[in-house]
């Protein structure tokens, strides 16, 4: 079980105090490992088992771990091993009762930041833990200079609003480790881009990045594509064909739109989450690979669960750290700067980009950008199209852009949606859903007040909520 | 049992016994109790004063790898309480434990006793 004992005196709500994971069997161990190290300025978890560790360590990513080395269960050794597997850069602290030679050395080989020997010496405990979580904060700068220096932030990731800080800040935090990451977020805000950018900044950059748009393969090839197939394995299976997962071998996979694939694809990916084996279709050879998985979707995948649509268990494996990209709507001045990135990535090389009059700053601040990034680039690549001099003005922005006063009507955003889905991508059955979803979210479920907003009758809503099966 | 046994086994149960208790000033010699914690040690003493019990009958079961793992668990705590004598005496027990020394066992789990009493009345 993982406790936050944290006492009120301590640093809790400062969350950018270094966080230390203490893990030990002995209670009275760690309430008092939890008041020295509060006491010097940490926030501490505890937890009583290797087991109960490994769960929530991918979630709350601390700075330093204490680690018994006599656990129940999984040895503190096998816990150990485990962690390091996951979180390589993630500094160990092994705490013991045993000072002999072997088993420090077995610690240390295994990849140990440090050992203390028990009783534990509160000072030294202090000077160790300065040390290993100045170490993790070292690797986590470094995955941050590796981002930027590698040309990311990409564009749609620009941005200095304090929901893109907390967003990147994230990302360095999640890069160096292998655990499987769920990227949720409207369409268009950048979901490939997150992911892309924790490939980049990751021990696996330089090996294969493999994206897959899972709305996009037809439901009775996803298991060819995903796994691979045999030669004669089907109708028109003339060759053997390498899935997704094997191509991503020591790199990383990206499933993009996880929410669209089907129950029996569910069931593989679940299995191969769970053992990194799988079959090709039509093949009796176990493969293995050595994959990272990043997934996304633009739903909410909990909602699907309770819906019965996507695996529970599943959703838990694909959970285990999960993002959520904000909508541009809630990046205030961002738009503005990623707008100038896009005009610097159009400008001729050498030419200075376009700029945007103050008169078209407030216009673009005050548009709500439903399609997000997606429709912010489309508009500005218009934009660059049709401006008649070296500035953008609002007159050159896209129509729906202009009229921010009111409230974009719903088929506006819809046709804004759509002009930036990705082909293949979302339907205009999956839009009209999502605008009435909003709708009655807006209006606390309101129906009359939900139809008036979406501009339709209230026997047309009732017709939709039965079409999409949203009537409770 | 043998007879040396027996009568260690009995301190530890007459050091169980309400009532007063005579101990030497030694068992207070090295306490140390950090003001910073000195609110958490009173439960600390109160549950090993409670554990004594169960001691005894791992004690009287041979059950050694329950002895170990709570001398391993006082060596940890003991001395961060402010009491470094009893991480000896965890050592010592687990060491015994290991050893699967009833002599020693019941030597320690005695001066463990009385020392667990001694300070639970003083601090507890």
């Amino acid at each position: 079980m993982i406790t936050d004992r944290t006492p009120s005196s301590s640093p809790a709500g400062d969350v950018t105090a270094p966080l230390v994971l203490v893990i030990d069997d002995d209670e009275d161990t760690r309430a008092l490992l939890h008041r020295w190290l509060t006491g010097d300025g940490y926030r501490v978890e505890c937890a009583e088992s290797g087991e109960s560790a490994l769960r929530s360590l991918h979630r709350m990513l601390p700075d330093a771990v204490c680690l018994d080395l006599e656990l129940p269960g999984w040895s503190g050794l096998e816990t150990l091993a485990r962690i390091r597997a996951h979180h390589p850069r993630l500094p160990v602290v092994i705490l013991t009762a045993d000072s002999a030679v072997g088993t420090v050395v077995s610690a240390v080989k295994s990849g140990a930041w440090d050992y203390l020997v028990k009783p534990i010496d509160r000072t030294k405990l202090s000077t160790t833990l300065r040390n290993a979580v100045e170490r993790s904060r070292m690797a986590v700068q470094l995955a941050q200079l590796e981002r930027e220096a590698s040309g990311h932030p990409p564009m749609g990731l620009v941005g200095e609003s304090p929901a893109m800080r907390s967003l990147l800040r994230q990302i360095d935090r999640v890069a160096p480790t292998d655990v499987t990451v769920l990227i949720q977020g409207e369409s268009g805000t950048g979901k490939e881009l997150v992911a892309r950018a924790i490939h980049e900044c990751s021990a696996r950059r330089a090996e294969p990045w493999v994206a897959v748009n899972c709305a996009a393969v037809p439901e009775t090839l996803q298991e060819s594509e995903l796994f691979g197939h045999e030669r004669g394995a089907f109708t028109g299976a003339a060759t053997r064909h390498l899935g997704r997962f094997e191509q991503a071998n020591r790199g990383t996979l990206f499933l993009d739109e996880v929410a669209e694939l089907s129950p029996s694809a569910q069931a593989k990916l679940l299995r191969v989450l769970q053992e990194r084996r799988f079959h090709r279709v039509g093949g009796g050879a176990e493969v293995a690979s050595d994959f990272r998985l990043i997934a996304a979707s633009h739903r909410d995948l909990a909602d699907e669960v309770a819906a019965g649509r996507f695996r529970e268990d599943l959703y838990f494996r694909l959970a285990v750290f999960d993002l959520a990209v904000p909508p541009l709507r809630e990046r205030g001045g961002d738009v503005v700067s990623i707008a100038r990135a896009f005009l610097a990535e159009r400008a001729a090389p050498g030419a200075r980009p376009l700029r945007l009059s103050s008169e078209t700053q407030m216009c673009m601040m005050s548009y709500p950008w439903p399609g997000n990034v997606r429709e912010l680039r489309n508009a500005m690549e218009r934009a660059s199209v049709v401006a008649a001099s070296d500035e953008i003005a609002v007159a050159d922005l896209p129509q729906r852009v202009r009229q921010p006063a009111a409230a974009p009507a719903p088929e506006v955003r819809a046709a804004a949606s759509v002009a930036a889905a990705p082909a293949g991508g979302r339907t205009l059955d999956d839009l009209e859903r999502d605008a009435i979803v909003d709708a009655l979210r807006k209006a606390h479920n309101n129906r009359t007040e939900a139809g008036r907003a979406l501009g339709i009758g209230r026997s047309t809503l009732y017709r939709k909520l039965k079409k999409y099966s949203l009537e409770s | 049992m043998s007879n040396d046994e027996e009568s260690r086994a009995g301190v530890l149960s007459r050091s169980l016994q309400p009532g007063p208790l005579r101990v030497s000033h030694d068992v207070f010699a090295r306490v140390a109790i950090d003001p910073d914690t000195a609110d958490l040690v009173p439960a600390f003493l109160a549950r090993r004063r409670s554990e004594l019990v169960s001691l005894m009958h791992a004690f009287g079961r041979s059950d050694y790898d329950a002895l170990r793992k709570s001398g391993h668990n006082l060596v940890g705590s003991g001395a961060g309480y402010g009491f470094p004598r009893l991480s000896e005496l965890g050592a010592e027990l687990s060491a015994a434990a290991r050893d699967k020394d009833r002599a020693a066992l019941a030597a320690t789990l005695a001066t463990l006793s009385e020392h667990i009493v001694a300070w639970h009345e003083r601090y507890g």
